[in-house]
């Protein structure tokens, strides 16, 4: 189990260089004029020349994408960005317990709401509790992150004047953020529990279950819900992936500085390293939290850790 | 307490069951008007075939149907005096998996994949016989012993272990507790033919220890042949024969339980084709009116499909749902068995 | 006992349903099914009347929706402006009514071509297997590991706004998770008898792919399908909020939002009317997509 945990942590390794490359290459086809877009519009072109020539501009794209990744990963370094030259990757460092922050809410949300009420939906089929459940989960389905973060604002800061609208001061900042980010991931999880737990028990284990004559108690919250968990356990890492995308948009709603706002400030400036290096770290880190997903899988389902440790 | 139980004594009747499935809007008449007793240390064999409704008996008297979309339109099952179906379900529990215990079809879906098998069994007996932790896993390897599994596996998981021994397990949970009836639902069904023989007598040899009764639901006569006393024959959920093993085998009464034994290969006579019962069995959303049987059946008559045919019995409990023979046995003729084969 | 039929009991209900019978029912009963389900018939209007809205835009339309009148700018619904006006004077009922195009437009191209490139790949990799399987799947993996709303980010940064260039970005995003909903269900399948039975008379590999297994691959599709656009039209406006994908001055209701954001404060319907049709829209999609899953695959309804 631990040598298949290392291979696993290794694989990472290749998964993170491809998407380096991708990315690069992505945006390595992004239309206008990085030098001119440091140096601004009265710049000569003189100035432009040179200044492409000492970013390594004019090189070939196999010469900078090497450049990128030797930088990336001999010195773990992302480059400074065009806009105010300072170091891209401290830069994110220092903003990314904002970011994580934002996205463990979102997977506490996930967890201790959502599935909560994913296993109260299954257990009153077709009853009030099952019909706010649907309704939630529709709801935080359709309604984009951005507009429930708008009107959010508008409601509890414009309107009510209970809670400031941007910055990350004192807790109060954070409760529209949570409030957004809980509402917009708590869907699909708490769909999926209760599915998922409606399929279980109508399976054979759980007849076998009654016929042992089991409480009912026992039955659903031994037999059924572990089971019933184990899909539920990857739905949240798509889902945890998703509350980290929309970092960006929730990050850039409330004004939170944390790697979204930054890569959305780089956005409008066409700050590729900013972008490139924003994206790459999310990318690890997704991956990061897929990983323990897949091992917390092994540690529910003896299956899956029997299929590891064969490897 | 068993010995003195050795003589005749009812254990489970089951009077005038009938269950019905409500799906889409549609009844499904899974049980209609079922009626049977068994004693201590007898075995009973339901024989029909798939969707005949032996399930839906059997999870019956559990107390396990689906509810819903499953419902018990009528009738009354006594184990020991006790009814049942009346029984809160805090009640139940207590008799489930203590004193009627069911042995399932599939062994391969009916163990929790995420649970040592050996809690597995030590569950039941923690949760019936009020002891420790300890003492239900140290009962529960004596009885992964007892169905020849070694004690070591306890630990193990259920995709760890083949077909067969997952029955064996499924059979072990079912006898963990020593109970007084078996329901023993088509047990050997998924499995391979070399150890469906084993399984059965191991299944036998347990009862017979314990003498405890048992319903074993199959599809084979082969295995009625081996291990029943009774044997009740089902068709569209309802008991159309019933009798005792000699019964049944040397003289069938309904023309449905001529048509299987007629459809079994004989290797005394030289024939060349089987003789299958033609047709499909009734659309249960929509039962005929009179004899379920009666589009199936070679001598069916006007009257057979009127109405609804009532259960005739002679005078050794040898019971026949079929009009042909109910008025032939009041005249006391007797009916033709045809030619069927000798199993026995 | 040869008459006898052998087969499993269905789990639970000691009732055989012969396989005739099934089929006949499956195929008159989806739409009913998927009727009496009322989300999705409520789904399903609202749809209608979005595409009835995107249709007939130039009839609904009260003002040309790209006209700038600077001294109507930022007025309230009244009579004369429904909806009222935006930052730059333009009717904002008239831009709405105009911007149903774009989101049903996007939302369905971009999940087409999601799709049509997924179906092939999917395909390929659920029905060939081995390397070239295992090749497909790890291409899968990396553009999963990158969250979709950064993968569109980053492609719509490279591509520049406009319509194709949106759509594109989106679809990429989405092909990973139509690659692996085809080649699952695939896989399914292809490990049936009925294909088993095809490859064992002699059909060809594409004809096996074409008439046998696509076919019955097509429920997860459709409801992939009805989920995913819903999601794409959500992601677009998401994109548009965040200054790319489709800009100013196009009538789409992300750009919309995301002009209203500055002057929310004093004209909090910027915001509002706009924030509600994409929800409204992307609502529809997810109704039908639930609604078609309960009726398609009826094992998952009791």
């Amino acid at each position: 189990m631990v040598k298949y945990v290392i291979k696993r942590i290794l694989l990472i390794i290749p998964i993170i260089l491809i998407v380096a490359i991708l990315i690069f290459t992505i945006m390595y086809f992004t239309p206008g004029d990085a030098a001119r877009t440091i140096l601004g519009n009265q710049a000569t072109q003189e100035q432009v020349e040179a200044l492409m020539e000492s970013l390594g501009l004019n090189d070939s794209y196999f010469k900078q994408l090497l450049n990128f990744l030797d930088q990336l990963f001999l010195h773990f370094d992302f480059g400074t960005s065009y806009i105010n030259g300072t170091s891209v990757m401290s830069t994110i460092i220092s903003k990314l317990p904002n970011t994580l922050l934002l996205a463990a809410m979102a997977l506490a949300v996930q967890i201790c709401v959502g599935i909560p009420l994913g296993i109260t939906a299954a257990f009153h089929q077709n009853k009030w509790q099952d019909i706010l459940c649907t309704l939630v989960a529709l709801l935080g389905a359709s309604i984009p992150a951005f507009f429930v973060a708008l009107v959010l604002i508008l409601l509890l800061s414009n309107n009510l004047h209970l809670l400031p609208s941007y910055g990350i001061g004192s807790w109060q900042n954070w409760v529209m953020p949570f409030l957004a980010v809980g509402f917009s991931g708590l869907g699909p999880v708490a769909r999926q529990t209760r599915s998922q737990m409606l399929e279980v028990i109508r399976s054979d284990y759980i007849v076998t279950a009654r016929a042992k004559g089991l409480s009912q108690k026992t039955i659903k919250y031994k037999h059924a819900l572990p089971n019933a968990l184990i899909p539920v356990v990857t739905g949240m890492g798509n889902s945890f992936g998703n509350a980290l995308g929309g970092t960006v948009v929730i990050e850039t709603a409330f004004s939170i500085p944390g790697v979204g706002l930054y890569m959305y400030q780089a956005i409008g400036n066409r700050d590729l390293p900013v972008i490139r290096g924003g994206v790459i770290v999310i990318s690890i880190l997704f991956c990061l939290v897929m990983l323990c997903l897949d091992l917390a899988y092994a540690f529910i389902d003896p299956r899956i850790k029997a299929q590891y440790e064969k490897k | 307490m068993n010995e003195v139980n050795t003589e005749k004594k009812r254990i489970l009747s089951v009077e005038n069951l009938t269950v019905e499935y409500l799906s889409n809007k549609e009844v499904v008449r899974a049980v209609n008007d079922v009626s049977f007793s068994l004693n201590y240390g007898e075995t009973i064999g339901l024989v029909g075939e798939t969707g005949a409704g032996k399930t839906t008996i059997a999870r019956s008297i559990m107390g396990i149907l689906p509810v819903p979309p499953a419902r018990v339109k009528a009738g009354q099952i006594y184990l020991d005096g006790t009814e049942l179906l009346s029984l809160p379900e805090e009640e139940f529990q207590k008799i489930r998996g203590k004193r009627i215990s069911m042995i399932f079809q599939d062994p391969m879906t009916a163990l929790n994949p995420i649970m040592r098998v050996g809690k597995q069994i030590s569950e039941v007996i923690q949760t019936h016989e009020g002891v420790s932790v300890s003492d239900a896993d140290e009962r529960a390897k004596e009885v992964l012993k007892m169905v020849g599994i070694s004690s070591d596996r306890f630990r193990e998981y259920p995709h760890q272990f083949s077909g067969g021994m997952k029955q064996r397990v499924v059979i072990a949970i079912a006898l963990a507790c020593e109970p007084d009836l078996l329901i023993a639902d088509e047990p050997t069904t998924a499995l391979d033919v070399t150890i469906q023989a084993q399984v059965l007598d191991m299944i036998s040899e347990l009862q017979h220890k314990r003498n405890s009764a048992m319903i074993l639901i199959t599809h084979d006569f082969g295995v009625v042949a081996k291990s029943c006393d009774k044997v009740g024959v089902v068709y569209g959920g309802q008991i159309v024969e019933f009798g005792t093993k000699a019964q049944i085998f040397k003289n069938p009464l309904h023309p449905y339980t001529q048509g299987l034994f007629d459809a079994i290969p004989q290797l005394t006579t030289d024939l060349d084709r089987l003789k299958p019962i033609f047709g499909a069995p009734p659309d249960p959303t929509n039962m005929p009116s009179g004899c379920f049987f009666a589009a199936r059946c070679p001598y069916a008559e006007q009257a057979c499909r009127a109405n609804q045919i009532p259960a005739y019995q002679d005078g050794e409990g040898h019971i026949c749902r079929c009009l042909k023979y109910g008025s032939m046995n009041q005249t006391g003729e007797q009916m033709s068995g045809g030619n069927h084969g000798k199993l026995d | 006992m040869s008459d006898v039929e052998m087969s499993k009991v269905p789990n639970g209900i000691g009732v055989a349903e012969t396989s005739e019978q099934k089929g006949k029912k499956r195929g008159s009963s989806t739409w009913s099914r998927f009727v009496r389900n009322k989300l999705s018939l409520i789904g399903f209007i609202i749809l209608v009347i979005m595409v009835l809205v995107a249709i007939l835009a130039p009839v609904l339309a009260t003002y040309d929706y790209q006209a700038i009148d600077p001294i109507n700018a930022n007025q309230f619904p009244s009579a004369a402006h429904w909806f009222g006006t935006d930052n730059y004077g333009r009717d904002i009922w008239s831009r709405m009514v105009y911007g149903a195009r774009y989101s049903l437009a996007i939302g369905i191209s971009s999940q087409a071509l999601a799709l049509c490139i997924g179906i092939i790949l999917g395909a390929i990799a659920g029905y060939l297997g081995g390397t070239v399987d295992n090749v497909i799947l790890r291409c899968c993996d990396i553009f999963q590991s990158i969250p979709a709303t950064l993968l569109a980010i980053v492609i719509s940064q490279a591509l520049g706004s406009g319509f194709f260039q949106t759509t594109l970005a989106l679809s990429v995003s989405g092909i990973a998770i139509a690659v692996r909903m085809l080649r699952a269900t695939m896989l399914t399948v292809r490990n049936q008898e009925f294909v088993e039975a095809a490859r064992a008379i002699d059909c060809s590999s594409a004809r096996i792919m074409f008439r046998h297994i696509l076919p019955n691959s097509l429920s997860p599709m459709i409801i992939t399908t009805s989920l995913g656009i819903g999601h794409m039209i959500m992601s677009s406006a998401g994109l548009s909020y965040l200054g790319l994908g489709i800009q100013e001055p196009a009538a789409e209701w992300g750009a919309m939002l995301a002009l209203g954001k500055g002057y929310m404060r004093y004209y909090p319907f910027q915001v509002i009317i706009p924030g509600i049709a994409i929800a409204l829209i992307v609502l529809a999609f997810n109704l039908i997509g639930d609604g078609l899953r309960d009726a398609l695959d009826p094992k998952l309804k009791s």
